[in-house]
């Protein structure tokens, strides 16, 4: 699996970071998020999937 | 709902009609009839849901609140937010006054209102994430959770005075049609 951020709709919220914090950091100085990872790991698919879910903007694209 | 998860809700769909607007913009040299009308839905959204209900549940509610908490930092973080609300509503007024005249614009116009609506976006998106870091967590830190019950029936007289019996609904669907039509792959 493979996320990304669309930079201009994410409002930093940082709520995906609160879900997955191992994928998701946080850009201080943009206040926005941003992903740590080039792949996610199977064993938080899951988490990610929840955190784009939550993600009011629609910000979080995942690529299966 | 919870006053804090309203008012991110209300973020994450202002957040998306902003992006509507910055890709409508990349053609405002040649609207069509049918975008001409999207951009009045677009105008209808930022003037009524942003400005009058989402600002005003933050300048009649929330902010008043916050300031009865008495810390100087939380002053001064409310004077810039009321501040970037008032570049919004002057800046969203010249983007009303120019799209009322569309028809005769000149291409010189036009891409003044292009040019409008950009610094709308920039500065909308910057005040939201601004909000969302600062502001919004202040709700939990600083109110007990019967004020925050308060607020969230404030908020609903809010919705009542500025939205009438339609309510959000009719919003949310033009959020929808809209991000589908000129946002979704
Ligand atoms: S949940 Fe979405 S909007 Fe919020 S910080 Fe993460 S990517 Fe951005």
């Amino acid at each position: 699996m493979k996320v990304k951020i669309d930079y201009d709709l994410c409002m930093g919220d940082r709520n995906c970071h609160k879900v997955c914090p191992e994928v998701f950091d946080f850009d201080e100085d943009q206040l926005r998020s941003i992903v740590r990872v080039d792949s996610v790991p199977a064993h938080l698919e899951n988490k990610v999937r929840k955190a784009a879910e939550e993600c009011a903007p629609g910000a979080i694209l995942v690529e299966e | 709902m919870d006053p804090k998860d309203a008012l991110r809700e209300e973020h994450g769909a202002t957040m998306k009609m902003l992006a509507v607007l910055r890709r409508l913009m990349t053609k405002a040299v040649d609207l069509k009839e049918g975008e001409t009308k999207d951009l009045e839905a677009l105008i209808e959204f930022f003037d009524v849901y942003v400005d009058r209900y989402h600002h005003g549940k933050e300048e009649q509610v929330l902010f008043p609140a916050l300031s009865l908490t008495l810390a100087v930092r939380i002053d001064s973080i409310i004077d810039s937010l009321i501040k970037d609300h008032r570049e919004a509503r002057t800046i969203m007024g010249q983007i009303r006054s120019k799209a009322v005249t569309l028809h005769s614009c000149s291409e010189a116009e036009r891409y003044e209102l292009k040019e409008r609506a950009d610094l709308y976006v920039d500065l909308v998106r910057k005040h939201i994430r601004k909000e969302n870091s600062e502001l919004l967590p202040l709700i939990e830190e600083r109110l007990s959770e019967p004020e925050r019950l308060q607020m969230a029936g404030q908020f609903q007289n809010v919705e009542k005075a500025t939205l009438g019996s339609s309510g959000v609904e009719i919003f949310l669907v033009s959020v929808q049609r809209l991000s589908k039509k000129y946002t979704l792959q």
